[in-house]
């Protein structure tokens, strides 16, 4: 009988510890953020974001693409007029401390108006192959908002996308980052609207040179540097340029931004058409050590000398090739080139390549052996006379 | 038994290693000044301006007649070539790996050095004749052809030192042989490709003076030497900007900051002027001293002597040491027992650019063309801080220490030139 109450309570903790998840209490993990209250956030840092792990309905997980965030800004806020929000949906296990991968966001934009309403709530769309599972957490980033003060008025929740979704407020993400995006045979076109422009001004489809040091830089790219090939440029100079322009392409990577360390300087002539056709190879980017896995961005410098103001710059393309479509346009890269690598060649390679350089003109290779021996011939018949 | 080589035999075999030893090394090295001088070289001739530079003359046509030559085997690519404004025509650093990078490089720095080659083997033939003794003979010639200053100077680094030396052997040569008028006019040639050379000026004049001869012959040789140097020095200038020519064509802005290391170098405030000049001064007492000897002695042993004191206290860029070689090399001709300065020249000259150099001098550039990966390699400095630098000897420190072997090295020379005892 000693034995009974010590059996019912290992009996009720069983009982206890099978229902726990459901009891589970929903909460938020917070950085930069204060809490007021249980639901109620106070944005104060640089970098406020909160973490949590959506609520599922019960469904099929794999089915659960859309989340629905209910948060209400309160009155008197200092909010802009659209409240800008990043949205982290890879929960990195690589790490020790909880972090998310930055391959792995969108980002959005809600209006300040509806966030001010008394139904705030909004629903945004997670990427087709997002890793969905019960524990998967998600990272809520709000920002340009310090100070604001929000509610939430319910917590977010995951739901299926073959739930009638008439009545919801869908967000439209800006830009999706779901991880690197392998490099297709046929490329990747950027198109001439995704350029952020410096000492350029955009005039219809030219970009005029307001200043010494023009340069156009990518939206986020993130490509897989696996089978990347290089960057095919394709520009056209209004009034016409005949004579030979210096480019400059930086990347950035996961490992680094832009750095002289990390770019390739180039002098293009113009074709027959005066037009600057090139194509600046990045297939090395894979084999570098340790490997550059993520082209993020590109960074294109013009020429900017003084003299060449008062031109005009047409992009007519710009394009990601495919490692396999370099080989066949060997005739666009320039031989002007001076690529700055991580690592240098050496020992046998170094040798090689030395070699495979010398051969490269051909013409004078042959020619410079024959007077070698020529001259060895001539000097001996000399000796010995 | 094997006979001994005959002169002709040991000329053509030392003569046919020589040229193959800088065949070899022709193609595959190079400095940003032989850029940027073949830059200036080629933007005269495309451009016309034959008339707009009197600086260096005769190296800039010898150069411009080579440039025009080779357009049979080489294009110039406007895209590595073009100089935008001749005022900077010094290469950047952007424009000069254009260059390196070229599939032609090898074929252009072939080209380009093909001059200093010719010029260089001339200057082999001018030492062969000018030392009498067949011992004598091949020591200098040896000397010549195979010491490390002057193949740096000319096919590694890419500068046309040897022209301007080619003149000075003949100018002694012509003194050998009692030409004066010819030996002015060599003499006054020389001047017009390398300025240094005017240092020689005074010791040359000096060489002409005959002491058996009478006092006003030989004031009138004097006079008349001068006055056809100073018009074929001065004449370049004159002539081209007669014909229109401006001669500012690649004088840059720089130029003022020239104009105040000038006049910085007329106040006598470098350190090494004062030792300079009274080393001179006591050269050109001792030029007079030694009347009875013969004009190309005179002209020879003053003119070295000259070198060493300035580079007692000056080691300028690594290629000056190529002035160095000529003069001592032809002092053989006089029993001078040079062999072993010269070895220690060799050896201290490497040592001290070893530790002065910057990354342009050994290894950034200069191997480039034959691999832009070599410029990863660093260079000495780098590894001397890391490795060897110690609290008592820092690179400055040991930097100091070469210049004062340099010093050492340039006495003991003056000595065995000085020095009455003759080579065996």
């Amino acid at each position: 009988m000693n034995y009974l109450p010590k059996l019912l309570t290992l009996i009720a903790c069983l009982c206890f510890s099978s229902l726990s998840p459901a009891l589970t209490v929903p909460s938020y993990q917070l950085n930069d953020i204060k809490a007021l209250s249980e639901n109620s956030f106070l944005l104060i840092g640089k970098d406020p974001y909160l973490s949590f792990t959506p609520l599922s309905a019960g469904h099929d997980n794999a089915e659960a693409k859309l989340l629905t965030l209910n948060f209400q800004l309160k009155p008197g806020s200092d909010a802009p007029d659209d409240v800008r929000m990043e949205l982290f949906f890879k929960e990195s296990t690589s790490q020790a401390a909880p972090y998310f991968d930055s391959n792995y966001r969108m980002s959005f934009s809600v209006p300040k108006a509806h966030l001010n309403s008394n139904t705030p709530t909004f629903t945004i769309a997670l990427p087709d192959n997002w890793p969905s599972g019960s524990t998967q957490r998600l990272r809520l980033d709000i920002n340009g908002c310090a100070g604001c003060n929000f509610k939430a008025l319910s917590y977010p929740n995951l739901s299926s996308r073959h739930l009638d979704t008439e009545n919801r407020v869908i967000i439209t993400p800006s830009h999706v980052f779901n991880g690197l995006t392998p490099i297709s045979p046929d490329g990747i076109d950027i198109t001439n609207n995704d350029w952020h422009l410096n000492d350029l001004e955009r005039k219809n489809s030219q970009l005029t040179l307001t200043g010494g040091d023009p340069f156009l830089v990518s939206q986020a790219l993130n490509i897989d540097t696996n089978e990347l090939g290089g960057v095919q440029i394709h520009l056209r100079a209004t009034p016409t340029i005949n004579k030979a322009q210096d480019f400059q392409l930086f990347y950035a990577s996961e490992k680094h931004g832009f750095v002289e360390g990390a770019s390739t300087s180039l002098r293009v002539d113009p074709n027959a058409d005066n037009e600057f056709k090139f194509i600046v190879p990045l297939a090395f980017l894979s084999s570098e050590k340790p490997q550059v896995k993520n082209l993020a961005r590109i960074r294109l410098d013009l020429d900017g000398r003084v003299n060449q103001t008062e031109a005009s710059w047409v992009i007519e393309k710009i394009k990601l090739v495919h490692y396999s479509e370099l080989a066949n346009k060997t005739h666009l890269i320039p031989r002007s080139r001076i690529t700055n690598k991580r690592q240098r060649a050496h020992g046998f390679k170094l040798v090689m390549k030395s070699l495979n350089k010398i051969g490269s003109d051909i013409g004078f290779s042959i020619a410079y052996l024959l007077l070698l021996l020529t001259t060895a011939l001539c000097f001996w018949r000399s000796y010995n006379k | 038994m094997k006979r001994p080589l005959n002169n002709r035999q040991f000329f053509v075999l030392a003569l046919g290693l020589a040229v193959l030893l800088r065949l070899l090394l022709m193609p595959f090295f190079a400095h940003v000044d032989l850029f940027s001088e073949y830059r200036r070289v080629i933007y005269v001739l495309e451009n016309g301006l034959y008339f707009d530079n009197a600086h260096r003359p005769i190296v800039f046509y010898i150069e411009m007649f080579f440039v025009w030559l080779s357009k049979l085997f080489i294009t110039f690519s406007d895209g590595i070539f073009a100089l935008p404004d001749p005022k900077q025509s010094v290469s950047g650093l952007l424009d000069y790996g254009f260059f390196l990078s070229d599939p032609n490089v090898f074929r252009h720095l072939f080209f380009f050095k093909l001059p200093y080659l010719l010029f260089d083997i001339a200057t082999a033939v001018v030492i062969w004749r000018f030392v009498d003794k067949p011992e004598h003979k091949k020591i200098a010639l040896l000397i010549w052809l195979f010491n490390p200053i002057t193949l740096f100077a000319t096919y590694i680094f890419g500068r046309f030192e040897v022209i301007s030396l080619f003149f000075l052997a003949a100018t002694a040569l012509q003194l050998k042989q009692d030409h004066l008028f010819k030996a002015t006019l060599l003499f006054s040639l020389s001047l017009l490709c390398r300025e240094i050379n005017l240092l020689y000026t005074p010791f040359f004049l000096l060489a002409l003076i005959d002491f058996k001869d009478h006092a006003v012959r030989n004031a009138l040789v004097v006079l008349a030497s001068g006055l056809i140097i100073a018009i074929l020095y001065l004449m370049p200038a004159w002539l081209m900007t007669k014909l229109g020519g401006d001669l500012t064509l690649f004088v840059g802005p720089n130029a003022s900051q020239d104009g105040e290391a000038f006049k910085k170098l007329l106040s006598l405030g470098y350190y090494w002027f004062y030792p300079v000049i009274i080393g001179l001064a006591t050269l050109a007492i001792y030029a007079w001293e030694i009347g009875n000897r013969s004009h190309a002695e005179r002209y020879v042993l003053c003119c070295a002597i000259a070198l060493f004191v300035y580079f007692g206290f000056n080691v300028h860029s690594v290629h000056y040491t190529a002035w160095l070689v000529i003069f001592p090399v032809l002092s053989l001709q006089y029993g001078k027992r040079v062999v072993l300065p010269f070895i220690i020249l060799s050896a201290a000259w490497i040592v001290l650019w070893l530790l002065k150099t910057d990354t342009g001098v050994f290894t950034l550039f200069l191997a480039a063309p034959l691999s832009s990966d070599f410029i990863g390699m660093g260079h000495f400095p780098s590894f001397f801080q890391e490795h060897l630098a110690s609290p008592q000897l820092s690179l400055h420190q040991a930097i100091q220490i070469m210049r004062a072997l340099f010093l050492v090295v340039m006495g003991l020379f003056a000595y065995r030139l000085l020095s009455t005892k003759q080579a065996a």
